[in-house]
């Protein structure tokens, strides 16, 4: 019943032309996630403090309404990951591309994150962020290293570079976001 | 508990880290207690977001109660600070720290902390005795930051050498001190004698390098 609905106001609110879409945006702690997030939404420099928890902002985009979703990720948060799992149109991961030492760290929840059931409809998306700092490794390189066409074969993926705290680069992230979520419709109900 | 884990909590309970290594907020509370191993310097939650911003070449940071530490993260705190905790460090990093100048509150702007922290631990101006080499004569070391930097936040720096300074700039002014001697431009609490070569650790911002300590 609770899927039927779902679906009803989907094509409801598909006919009146504006679509919601849920997206989770994950990665690991100082990754820029919450500076992403807001910059997003008051497009500005939010000078945000670690993350105990989650945010969670309306975004309106090209008529999409995305509800986005920004967890924590400092090492005990992300067990508290797969709580959000559920009914994701997309997943956002962002990566501080200037972190080095941290990029296999990052690679392995990412991979993680693909062979999640739940979220196994989401298209990816995913911001080399800080990609303005000197020590970044370039998006060449990081889509030679995560292998997203392996790993996250048969799904819409996007590498994105990203300075969040200027804004560069996150409207081309969503910008082809919405182009995907939109040719993607409604998704499909929930089967848990 | 991990052996990381107490050996943590013993540095975070050391008399000299019960405030934060940048604003002097008291650590009363150790489930929000950030580090930076970089600089094996215990912060204040709103110190760590400027570090977290600055980049991990610069600082790299972990929490001291949602993070799982390594052994060698754990190391990096203990050999960097030599168990003498904040005290230690920033005697180092605040040695030539002028008159005048001011250190944020616990309350301060986040400006005036990024300001703060990026000289510090970024440019380091405060490690080496600036007023050796240029005249004491009202140099503002503000203007020793890369435009850059000044550009990142304009609203807080006034452009490098202004012709007048507001006197309320709360950093990095070295006052007339014409007759004064070099050493005593800085400030009364360093404690190491001011002769170089410095007892400086290693600035990598690689925890992996601070094996060169054990």
């Amino acid at each position: 019943m609770g899927g039927l609905l779902s679906r009803v106001l989907d094509t409801l609110s598909a006919l009146g032309g504006k679509q919601e879409k849920r997206i989770l945006m994950l990665g690991l702690d100082a990754a820029g996630k919450t500076t992403i997030l807001y910059r997003l939404q008051l497009g500005e420099d939010v000078h945000s403090i670690p993350t105990i928890g989650f945010n969670v902002e309306t975004v309106n985009y090209k008529n999409i309404c995305f509800t986005i979703w920004d967890v924590g990720g400092q090492d005990r948060l992300r067990k508290l990951w797969r709580h959000y799992y559920k009914d994701n149109d997309a997943l956002i991961f962002v990566i501080d591309s200037a972190d080095r030492d941290r990029f296999d760290e990052a690679k392995t929840e990412l991979l993680s994150l693909l062979s999640e059931h739940q979220l196994s409809h989401s298209t990816i998306l995913v911001f080399a962020n800080k990609a303005d700092l000197p020590t970044a490794i370039p998006v060449v390189e990081i889509a030679q290293l995560l292998q997203l066409d392996r790993a996250a074969k048969g799904r819409h993926w996007y590498i994105q570079p990203s300075c969040a705290t200027t804004g560069d680069g996150l409207v081309e992230g969503l910008d082809w976001l919405s182009c995907k979520l939109k040719e993607a419709g409604p998704r499909p109900p929930s089967s848990a | 508990m991990a052996a990381q884990a107490r050996e943590l909590l013993r540095l975070l309970r050391l008399p000299s880290n019960r405030s934060c290594a940048d604003c002097d907020a008291p650590l009363n509370d150790s489930t929000n207690v950030w580090a930076s191993i970089t600089h094996g310097v215990f912060v204040c939650v709103t110190c760590v977001s400027v570090h977290r911003r600055v980049g991990t070449h610069i600082s790299r940071v972990r929490s001291v109660n949602l993070d799982v530490w390594t052994e060698e993260e754990t190391a990096c705190m203990r050999e960097l600070s030599g168990n003498g905790g904040n005290v230690y460090v920033n005697s180092i990093y605040e040695r030539y720290l002028p008159r005048g100048c001011v250190k944020p509150s616990p309350d301060a702007a986040f400006e005036e902390r990024e300001m703060w922290i990026r000289a510090k631990y970024e440019h380091k101006v405060r490690l080496l005795p600036f007023h050796h080499f240029f005249p004491p004569s009202c140099v503002p070391i503000v203007a020793f930051y890369p435009r850059s930097s000044i550009a990142a936040c304009p609203s807080s720096l006034p452009a490098p050498f202004p012709p007048s300074l507001p006197p309320s700039l709360p950093l990095c002014f070295i006052p007339e001190t014409s007759s004064s001697s070099p050493s005593d431009a800085h400030t009364d609490n360093a404690t190491l004698p001011p002769s170089l070569p410095l007892p400086l650790p290693s600035f990598s911002a690689s925890p992996s390098h601070s094996q060169a300590f054990t």
